[in-house]
């Protein structure tokens, strides 16, 4: 195993030409890899530094070698060292070499016009060692037909064959392996991809194990000849020293840069026979069914009668040409048929294709049978697919001229209203003035908003309003809080002393009558409050009782009333309430 | 009812009458003696090309244009309703314009889709244009699923939509003084019937800014796949008057525009009259 070392190795001279200064052009080749195998890409870089123009290289052409351009880099750097700045430009072309032989490659001077003088490389030797890149991985593409015909659909497998690494006498893994896999292009195939182990024979006789990668693609073919696929490329890094890392994950610390184009198995490409082929045959290939609709069925002359083409079959759908109604004789007699070709729409196994056909007489009775000529491969000729007539009715029509209007005046009244029909198919103007100058203005967006945004406002305002008045106002809330506010203050009056409880008690009967009957409560202290209840309730119980709590609070409150007269007092209180309470005043 | 609850009626009333307004009446250039003159003289001149259509095809030409030119009058001066657009539609057709034809009977029918006259007469000028471009299957299906929105007049559903919406927010208003379930669901309905119309003109309103719909008139014209003689053609056959199509953008004296089946491309700008 050779390793790879991290950086590029300079194998060869920084040619310069001239004498080498600061600030003057300079140009070197570089080969940037150490092992060169045939068969196998490598790397030349060609530099140039210090420069202000620079033509593109020339790249000489080597015998048994293919040469690529990789492309262009370009980078600037600048220095200031004891106040003085330089810059300098450097740029890189790269081509990619590969050797077709083993042996010593040389490479030629290459010239590049740099700031208006030709600099040069000196010539490189590169040492190209025997390839054994075809055994390590390889490419093939196989299918079950030897032999296929120009717009035949078949299925072809593409199939990467990869010799696995062995690490401590063990294969590395399949999927690793398919990790090192680069796609360049893999053409049409873009199917799944199936992993498998198999053994082969390798070219010294020995069998070898490899890993397979098989993916697939349906093919058709659009020229005769052997077929091949010089635009797939694969290629891979093939391991050649493994390492493990501190989580134990192998990984390459050198490979080589394989690549490999597909090996087609033994396909001919057929060109269809001219022998049997029909004058309509449009160019599809496969076995195919073919079935025609036609709408309306009943038509008059010059009327459009939309045909929908359905085509079933095993071949290439997306491609599959529409039937040349247009040189069809029998549809061509007696229906106008447009010239263009058909756009077709793949719909799941069939392929649809609409056209509009117009009838030109009277007398046709059936849309006739079309025809779509088919080769089919496997048979190696040429068929037609039939489908059934189709039976219409069409009926006569006038041209649109203006003359058979005319006509349409002398029809008597009480003539039946087909005829009218038969005689002109557009439908009379409209003669009544009301309505022809009734005037319809613009739909306005603005009105249209207003007339979806004002009612949710209205709504809004009056679900306010009612939910005031459901809540009462001030009036009815404090008429609600009235008794809850009074008990509240008898009860705190039992706490007090006699002398306190007897005033706050009184204050709470008169602060209860204020509230509720939305009163000022100091017209309620004393006998004024048995004058209101006087007015306002016809229960004289009521204000007997009423009266003599305000005179027991009275005396507690100047010093007549025992301990627990407070209790008795404030229950008597609380009954007056309730009494009151029940009250309808 | 409450003092509230009808101040609250009243408010909606107004605001109904207020809405009925902009989207009816709106005065004609041409006080209404006047309109109804040219309009007698469009409708005898009509008639009388007619009569002598078989005779005297040339007399009858020029009795078609007088027809046209009193009935465009009328649009000019500001009356438009869908029988007006449908003579003219009429009138084009026998001039022999299809394309004008079914531009006028889409005018028409957008004012009035219920009116059958005016569908069968688009329907039978429709059979006329070449090609026949079917529209894309997706439309189809769309189409018919909205048929409230593609199916009714834009102006009766903002109509719809403004009294919906006002008489259920009055059926919500009348249920907060007399609280019953059905007044409640009713409104409701309405309510949400009503913002749908609202958001269906909105919608249209907005689509036909942005794509307006348009008609090919004329002679047949190519369609291209870009702006400009020069580019290529979309189509090998040529569009010819009266196919109908959408207007996607404008640039140098080309549009680009969507056909039914949803192909694209440009049409020079005088070959298309929007709807």
């Amino acid at each position: 195993m050779r390793r790879i070392v991290s950086g590029w190795l300079l194998l060869t001279c920084l040619g310069l030409a001239g004498p080498v200064a600061l600030g003057q052009a300079q140009l070197g080749l570089e080969v940037e890899s150490r092992d060169i195998y045939a068969g196998e890409p490598f790397t030349v870089a060609l530099r140039v530094e210090n420069f202000s123009s620079c033509d593109p290289p020339v790249f000489p052409d080597l015998p048994g070698c293919t040469v690529r351009s990789l492309g262009q880099q370009e980078s600037s750097q600048t220095y200031i060292v004891n106040g003085r700045m330089t810059s300098s430009t450097r740029r890189t072309y790269r081509f990619e070499l590969t050797a077709r032989e083993a042996g010593e490659l040389v490479i030629p001077p290459v010239t590049v016009s740099v700031d208006g003088r030709a600099l040069q490389t000196p010539p490189v030797r590169v040492d190209v060692q025997p390839g054994d890149a075809g055994e390590l991985f390889f490419v093939e593409i196989t299918s079950d037909h030897r032999r296929i015909y120009v717009g035949q659909r078949v299925r072809l497998v593409l199939t990467i064959w990869v010799q696995p690494v062995r690490v401590q006498g063990r294969d590395i893994s399949s999927n690793y392996m398919r990790g090192q896999l680069r796609v360049i292009n893999l053409g049409p195939f873009r199917g799944e991809v199936e992993s498998a182990t198999e053994r082969r024979r390798g070219s010294d006789g020995s069998t070898q194990t490899y890993y397979t990668y098989k993916t697939w693609a349906e093919f058709v073919a659009d020229r005769p000849g052997r077929l091949s696929f010089d635009d797939i490329e694969l290629g891979i890094q093939y391991p050649t020293e493994l390492s493990r890392d501190i989580f134990g994950q192998l990984y390459p610390t050198a490979y080589r840069n394989l690549r490999a184009s597909p090996r087609v198995g033994e396909i001919e490409v057929l060109p269809l026979p001219a022998a049997g082929r029909p004058a309509n045959f449009t160019g599809a290939v496969g076995t195919f069914d073919l079935v025609v609709r036609a709408s309306p069925m009943a038509v008059r002359v010059g009327e459009p009668i939309q045909l929908t083409i359905e085509i079933r079959g095993d071949g290439p759908l997306e491609t599959l040409p529409g039937p040349n109604l247009a040189a069809d004789p029998l549809l061509n007699n007696g229906f106008r048929v447009p010239a263009e070709e058909l756009a077709g729409e793949v719909v799941g196994s069939r392929k649809i294709f609409t056209q509009m056909i117009r009838p030109e007489r009277p007398d046709l009775t059936e849309i006739p049978s079309l025809e779509y000529p088919y080769f089919d491969p496997d048979r190696g000729l040429y068929l037609v697919a039939v489908s059934e007539p189709i039976p219409i009715s069409v009926t006569p029509a006038p041209t649109l001229d203006t003359g058979a209007l005319a006509e349409r005046i002398g029809v008597p009244r009480d003539a039946p209203t087909a005829d009218l029909h038969v005689l002109d198919g557009l439908r009379g103007n409209e003669t009544r003035e009301d309505v022809l100058l009734r005037s319809v203005s613009r739909v306005s967006l603005e009105a249209l908003a207003w007339a979806t945004c004002t009612p949710p406002a209205a709504f809004l305002l009056v679900w306010a309003g009612s939910l005031y008045m459901r809540t009462g106002g001030v009036t009815r809330r404090r008429r609600q809080r009235a008794l809850r506010s009074a008990r509240r203050r008898l009860d705190q009056a039992r706490q007090r002393p006699p002398r306190e409880a007897g005033g706050a008690i009184a204050a709470a009967l008169a602060g209860y009558l204020g509230e509720r009957f939305n009163q000022p409560v100091g017209r309620m202290i004393g006998p004024a409050a048995l004058d209101f209840l006087a007015e306002r309730t016809g229960a004289p119980e009521l204000r007997e009782r009423w009266r003599e709590v305000l005179e027991r609070s009275e005396r507690a409150t100047f010093g007549a009333a025992a301990e627990g007269d407070t209790d008795a007092l404030v229950d008597e209180a609380q009954a007056c309430l309730t009494a009151l309470e029940r009250e309808r005043i | 009812m409450t003092p509230r609850v009808l101040t609250a009626a009243l408010v909606l009333a107004g605001v109904a009458a207020g809405l009925a307004f902009p989207l009816t009446a709106r005065a004609a250039g041409i006080p209404p003696e006047r309109q109804r003159e040219i309009l007698r003289r469009g409708l005898d001149a009509f008639d009388e090309a007619v009569r002598v259509a078989q005779q005297r095809a040339a007399e009858a030409e020029e009795l078609y244009r007088e027809a046209r030119n009193a009935f465009a009058a009328l649009r000019d001066a500001g009356v438009r309703n869908a029988a007006l657009e449908y003579n003219l539609g009429n009138t084009h057709f026998r001039l022999g314009d299809l394309g004008r034809a079914i531009l006028h009977y889409r005018r028409a029918e957008r004012l009035e889709p219920s009116n059958e006259r005016v569908r069968e007469n688009l329907e039978y000028a429709r059979r006329q244009v070449e090609p026949l471009i079917e529209p894309a299957g997706q439309a189809r299906l769309w189409r018919d699923l909205a048929f409230v929105h593609y199916r009714t007049s834009m102006h009766g559903r903002a109509w719809a939509a403004g009294g919906l919406t006002i008489l259920g927010w009055l059926l919500l208003i009348v249920r907060l003084r007399w609280p019953a379930r059905s007044l409640a669901v009713a409104g409701v309905i309405g309510v949400l019937l009503g913002l749908s119309l609202a958001g269906s003109v909105a919608w249209q309103t907005r689509e036909e800014g942005q794509w307006p719909p348009a008609v090919v008139v004329g002679e047949p014209v190519v369609l291209r796949l870009g702006w400009g003689e020069g580019s290529d053609p979309a189509l090998k056959q040529p569009l010819g008057p009266g196919v109908e199509l959408w207007v996607l953008h404008e640039r140098g004296g080309w549009v680009e525009v969507r056909l039914p089946n949803n192909q694209t491309g440009w049409l020079p700008a005088v070959a298309v009259e929007r709807v």
